[in-house]
């Protein structure tokens, strides 16, 4: 073989273009990820030293005692007295598992126990160390509303009580495990000894018959939850790892309400309804006091599948009308994660101490100006859960620009309220991330750039109609969307092309 | 397109996604997803299906984690993953005809740039084309090294052959790849 061609081959071979992955590809990927990862492989855990190991080899060698111990005495002739084969595996059993558990082992009418559980759930004792925390108001609120009757903790025990399903269907016991209405004596003793690492939940197969929930009272359960949710933010800031209640633990401390900005970007979603009440008595809203902000954020509205941890969604695509030049929207969105909020309550915070920050390539872009409002954000100190906050920019590019060039930097900053750690989040956006046309950018860039672009139709300049237009089409693609329907009627209104 | 700033190796990472952390499987899908989307797209040529496999490459990946015995680069186990995935997806019946127009850059600007991106479009249309000819263990080869970037050692691994091996299967492809190339000029 000619060596020259070859090495063309190999050249052609390994230079390849490849486009970059479409947009929202990573948070699609995300959110199939299992909510309970696999466990450690017997094979992997072999590898590597813990406590869990050394203690399952314990147990194993125990019972090879035991049972050896059982098989001598079953071959030993009858002695009177002696204990019967179901009263020692009665013991054994009672030698094994520790403490916390024997709640779970539900005594039958011949005090036999009817259930077994594995020694791993030993993961559980060291969840309940007590640690010199500094109580928060979330016990306190708890308390109350222990007190007062409040929804709180039923809403908190339904989410336990999803959890605890979730936890038989996946074999997760450690992360999940119902508190005992009164933590056991034995428990502080056995933590004291537990290593630090061993706290971390494993996962371990549920047992053969699903252990029923504590016999605790509902506030009873409230108030351990809280205590167990203040031990474990204490060890997530030593170790980096903290169940999902450490967040709601958190939360109770922020009376917080829900915002009507973020990052200084307005998203109260009363702005557009009333614009649209204006619009059906046959009000034309005035231009000036339109809050772009608001009705580009309504438009955006949600994502359609909720993440899991806060989400950055970075999108560029052209403007939704040739405007003859090169203007492009670039469009950042912060999504948190859903949670159910017990009416009268307020959203908890996913996150702290968030900002958002552009950095825009001079060399590719000639001009950039945030769509109503100014480019400066104000960073947050608690980002709360179910938030969505659109930002769109207008950017104009300069000519003659190569795919493969930046065109901004778009980056999240927040601190984790689950896990204390901190995070960025960065999209970079090229030149070739804006080559396609608008129409096929998702639907929620699409809607919030037309909305954008409606709000400033109000003001007489042109444009209306074709905004009519592309909204019209929104509409027509997916009948059952309501925002892309206020969008239609509103643009149609208001620009006279109303049927 | 996205990174997380935090910076982790690999094992760690590992280990705590066994544990349960959902943000290190995050995490590992931040550092991964753009390399295996472009593998995958470098096998079929399609972006809007490069994009549903690399889905459903990490969805089987979540699925096998417990089986991943850690021996071998994450990467190298999730390019795997995703040919597998990829020739699974080559090798399912055809029941539906998709209407779309085939992918295409929508390049408004019609600058010579442009042109000279289309002709190495085509060029290396033509050559994704004469390597999905080769045979099985040659393509996989091919594929690995030059598209998933895996070394030949790892491919090695992989296909529990000897380095040797590898290099000889990748000689063969090239000669094989010259003749098909050539019959597509005639």
């Amino acid at each position: 073989m000619n060596s020259k061609r070859r090495a063309d081959l190999q050249r052609k071979l390994s230079m390849g273009a490849v486009p970059k992955p479409p947009a929202g590809l990573a948070e699609r990927i995300k959110a199939d990820i299992p909510k309970y990862l696999e466990a450690v492989p017997e094979s992997t855990a072999r590898a590597t030293f813990s406590w869990s190991t050394t203690f399952r080899v314990a147990a194993s060698l125990m019972l090879l005692m035991v049972t050896a111990l059982i098989t001598m005495r079953v071959m030993e002739p009858a002695r009177e007295g002696a204990p019967s084969l179901a009263q020692n595996e009665v013991r054994k059993e009672e030698k094994m598992v520790p403490a916390v558990l024997q709640y779970r082992t539900r005594p039958a009418a011949d005090g036999v126990a009817t259930t077994s559980t594995r020694p791993e759930a030993q993961v559980e004792l060291t969840i309940e160390q007590p640690l010199p925390v500094p109580r928060t108001a979330a016990p306190q609120r708890a308390r109350e509303a222990d007190d007062e009757g409040l929804s709180y903790e039923l809403a908190q025990g339904e989410r336990r009580q999803d959890a605890r399903e979730e936890a038989v269907a996946g074999n997760l016991s450690g992360r999940i495990a119902p508190e005992p209405a009164t933590p056991p004596a034995q428990l502080a003793d056995a933590a004291a000894e537990a290593p630090a690492q061993s706290f971390v939940a494993e996962a371990a197969p549920a047992p053969a018959a699903a252990a029923p929930p504590p016999p605790a009272s509902v506030p009873a359960q409230a108030a351990t939850m809280a205590r167990t949710a203040e031990n474990a933010a204490a060890r997530k800031s030593a170790t980096g790892f903290a169940p999902q209640i450490v967040a709601e633990a958190h939360a109770g401390s922020l009376d917080l309400e829900t915002p009507t900005s973020v990052f200084g970007i307005s998203v109260d979603p009363a702005v557009f309804q009333s614009i649209k009440s204006a619009i059906e008595s046959g009000r034309r809203p005035p231009a000036q006091n339109v809050n772009v902000d608001a009705v580009v954020n309504y438009f955006a509205g949600p994502p359609v599948r909720a993440p899991r941890r806060v989400g950055l969604e970075v999108e560029a695509s052209p403007a939704p009308v040739d405007a003859g030049r090169e203007l492009a929207i670039l469009r950042f969105t912060v999504d948190t994660p859903r949670v159910n909020v017990p009416a009268g309550g307020s959203a908890l915070p996913a996150a702290k101490d968030a900002r958002v920050t552009i950095d825009v390539n001079h060399q590719t872009v000639e001009s950039i100006h945030r769509v109503g409002g100014s480019p400066a954000m104000t960073p947050e100190s608690a980002l709360l859960h179910n938030t969505s906050v659109t930002g769109l920019y207008e950017l104009q590019l300069k000519p003659r620009l190569r795919p493969s060039q930046r065109v901004a930097t778009v980056r999240l900053h927040y601190r984790s309220v689950e896990t204390g750690r901190e995070y960025t989040l960065e999209k970079i956006v090229h030149v070739h991330d804006l080559v396609k046309t608008w129409s096929k950018a998702s639907r929620r860039h699409r809607l919030a750039s037309l909305g954008a672009l409606w709000t400033q139709t109000l003001t007489g300049t042109s444009g209306g109609p074709e905004v009519a237009k592309r909204a019209q089409e929104l509409a027509t693609q997916d009948p059952e969307d309501t925002r892309a329907r206020d969008l239609a009627k509103a643009a149609s209104a208001t620009t006279g092309g109303g049927r | 397109m996205s990174t997380f700033a935090q910076p982790t190796d690999e094992r760690t990472l590992l280990q705590a996604i066994r544990q349960g952390d959902q943000m290190a499987a995050e995490e590992l899908v931040e550092r991964t997803y753009s390399a295996v989307f472009a593998s995958i797209y470098r096998l079929c040529g399609d972006s809007d299906l490069a994009a549903d496999l690399t889905q459903e490459t990490y969805q089987k990946a979540w699925a096998a984690l417990a089986g991943f015995d850690g021996r071998s680069q994450l990467f190298t186990w999730l390019y795997r993953i995703a040919y597998t995935t990829f020739l699974n997806h080559v090798r399912r019946p055809r029941r539906m005809t998709s209407l779309d127009e085939p992918d295409s850059f929508d390049v408004p600007d019609e600058s010579p740039r442009v042109d000279d991106v289309l002709a190495d479009e085509e060029e290396a249309e033509g050559l994704r084309k004469a390597v999905m000819q080769l045979p099985e263990d040659l393509r996989f080869t091919v594929t690995a090294h030059f598209w998933g970037g895996l070394a030949v050692k790892e491919i090695a691994e992989i296909e529990k052959i000897t380095t040797v091996a590898i290099r000889k299967r990748l000689h063969r492809a090239f000669s094989l790849l010259e003749t098909i190339l050539d019959e597509e000029v005639r």
